[in-house]
């Protein structure tokens, strides 16, 4: 079963060219225009996708971070990057060193965003399992 | 229809500069203890002067007479011993409130000037209330009291010290209390004044009270407002540069947005996800995305540079970073973009930590690395290198280059803002031409010196020098332009 990966900007322009590039490697891209739509979704769903791929200023200036965070308490089993025009401009709003934060600068270049997502899938994976296995 | 109505007034945010009187303001529980504890110290030094008075009229009182000095009794003793232990009991009162919060810092400070001024109207009637200067010690506790207390508390004081002192002249011309003098005339007691004399000299005095009172209160309100209107105005710059920097942020990403999205779809169609392209085609749209690319740097190098030199004091950002650990941060973000040009990176770093920014001195390595990458030929390497200095007592971190190089006329600018060498221009037509004027705001931030070593056609060597940490905060003073010397290289 194809991995799904949850994106949300609201570019349409950058959607499009994410979602081409994913589904091109097999992946099940459900794109959004806004973090309400996307988290909405979570909510009613009993399976989260295996990413999410966040923009960081959607329709305000912050939401993308706030949508991170809320992520983190909420699903911290679900790996997410940030994919920003800010780039590492942002890292600044995290905690210094903080591993889970992925941050990757538009524009969408396919090898960088596949191999980023490849890792983030992987590292989900082995989440899953090792929450499979202890039961 | 729903309609709505927006309306503006002129523009109310600049800096308002507030006139006008505080009589009651009121200092805080902390710099009361501060005074209080302030006021304990002095009055130590206060009673070391009653005992070496009391010791000197005990031991050398024969000596005191030849200079015309005369101490009877034990006054100075009784005074200091109840200086003493009042000053104990405040202590303990101040620490106990830290602890618990008894007594406020108010009430301590209250009782503390309350003691002092019925024993210093004790040493000026022992002294002399109208022969000697001893009344003028007053003038010393209205001015105390004009810094530290309000103007109202100050006024009481003020009464309060001329209530005493009147009452002490008072009582010695009416003959309840005797008559002092400490002076004394050659072959036997000094002269002591008529009561008109006493009464003229002690109604000047208040009066004189009563002035300095009023001078100093006034100069302190205003020196009281002038401090407010300082901590106003720091705020509201505090508060814009915040908005300014906010409104840079937004504009960066307004401004970087449509690029990243066409060179978003350049990348989809270069990739071939969108079917087969021809070679001129691709060339076409690789020559696009260069100067969106160049564009898109230029935004952001704008931002960076907008940033650092917003944050120029970098004091309370400092912390230890290890200079090697962010070279080869630096190396690692870059790698992808040296290694599609075929260059490689020669990494030879030890740990070496410093006072610093470190997102600031990672921007400055980045701009520097990237530098050396750009400018490169395909197939050479750039060495990046980091230690102690041991000629300069210093860390040291080196990014050396066999590229272009820099022409010696075009060294002195290197770091203007948008200065590009015309071979660079050439070399690298993306390039902001801001870069190094990041990396020099940078350097001037912390207080860095760059060294420039640089063969035109043989390649650059950039060495960034950190000062010593007890230099740190004379060198970021003293040397805020960045010092390029130039060499060449065999």
């Amino acid at each position: 079963m194809a991995h799904r990966i949850a994106h949300i900007d609201d570019d349409p322009d950058i959607r499009r060219a994410v979602r081409t590039i994913l589904e091109s490697e097999g992946y099940a891209v459900e794109d959004y225009a806004s973090m309400g739509d996307f988290l909405k979704t979570l909510d009613k769903e009993q399976q989260h996708p295996s990413i999410a791929i966040l923009d960081v200023m959607v329709e305000k200036e912050d939401s993308g971070l706030k949508a991170y965070d809320l992520l983190r308490t909420t699903c911290p089993e679900m790996p997410v990057v940030l994919l920003t025009s800010l780039g590492e401009m942002i890292r600044p709003y995290f905690e210094q060193e903080d591993p889970m934060v992925w941050i990757v600068e538009k524009p969408v270049m396919p090898e960088k965003l596949l191999s980023v997502v490849r890792s983030r899938v992987r590292e989900s994976d082995s989440l899953s399992r090792r929450n499979g296995a202890d039961g | 229809m729903p309609s709505i109505e927006f309306a503006w007034k002129p523009d109310a945010q600049s800096v308002t500069v507030a006139e006008g009187r505080f009589p009651g303001l009121r200092l805080s529980d902390t710099v009361l203890e501060r005074n209080a504890r302030w006021f304990i110290t002095v009055r130590w030094v206060a009673v070391a002067v009653l005992v070496i008075v009391q010791t000197s009229a005990v031991y050398a009182g024969g000596v005191l007479a030849r200079i015309g000095i005369s101490v009877h009794g034990w006054w100075p003793a009784s005074i200091a011993a109840i200086l003493c232990c009042s000053n104990l009991l405040y202590f303990f009162s101040i620490h106990q409130h830290r602890v618990r919060s008894v007594v406020r810092p108010q009430a301590n400070l209250w009782v503390q000037i309350g003691v002092d001024l019925i024993c210093l109207t004790a040493v000026v009637h022992y002294c002399g209330s109208v022969a000697t200067p001893a009344p003028f010690l007053y003038v010393l506790h209205i001015v105390l009291s004009c810094v530290f207390f309000s103007v109202r508390s100050s006024f009481a004081v003020a009464f309060a010290v001329t209530l005493l002192y009147l009452g002490a002249v008072t009582s010695e011309l009416v003959e309840v209390a005797g008559r002092h003098n400490v002076f004394t005339a050659l072959g036997g007691p000094a002269p002591l004044f008529g009561p008109a004399a006493s009464i003229c000299w002690a109604g000047t005095l208040s009066m004189l009270f009563l002035l300095v009172w009023y001078l100093v209160s006034q100069l302190s309100l205003v020196i009281r407002a002038r401090e407010t209107q300082l901590m106003d105005a720091h705020e509201q710059i505090r508060t814009a540069q915040e908005e300014k920097d906010r409104y840079a942020v937004q504009m960066t990403h307004q401004l970087k947005s449509p690029l990243d999205a066409m060179r978003s779809n350049i990348a989809l169609v270069t990739g071939g996800y969108c079917g087969g392209v021809s070679d001129e085609v691709r060339e076409v749209l690789a020559r696009i995305d260069r100067r969106a690319q160049g564009m898109a740097g230029l935004i952001m190098d704008v931002l960076k540079l907008a940033r650092v030199r917003a944050s120029r004091d970098v004091s309370g950002l400092r912390r230890r970073a290890d200079v090697g650990a962010l070279l080869r941060r630096c190396a690692d973000n870059l790698r992808p973009v040296a290694e599609a040009r075929r260059i490689a990176f020669d990494l030879s770093v030890e740990p070496a930590e410093v006072e610093c920014v470190p997102e600031q001195i990672e921007m400055l390595f980045e701009n520097v690395v990237a530098n050396a990458v750009a400018y490169s030929h395909s197939d050479q390497t750039v060495r990046i290198s980091c230690g102690i200095d041991r000629q300069r007592q210093a860390v040291a971190a080196t990014v050396a280059d066999q590229g272009i190089g820099i022409e010696e006329r075009s060294l002195p600018h290197i770091f203007d803002d948008y200065f590009r060498a015309p071979d660079a221009a050439r070399h690298n037509s993306a390039s902001s031409g801001i870069g190094l004027a990041i990396v020099k705001t940078v350097a001037q931030n912390h207080g860095l010196s760059i060294r420039v070593d640089s063969v035109h056609g043989c390649g650059c060597t950039f060495t960034i020098v950190f000062p010593t940490t007890g230099d740190d905060a004379s060198v970021a003073r003293d040397s805020r332009t960045t010092t390029i010397e130039k060499k060449d290289i065999v």
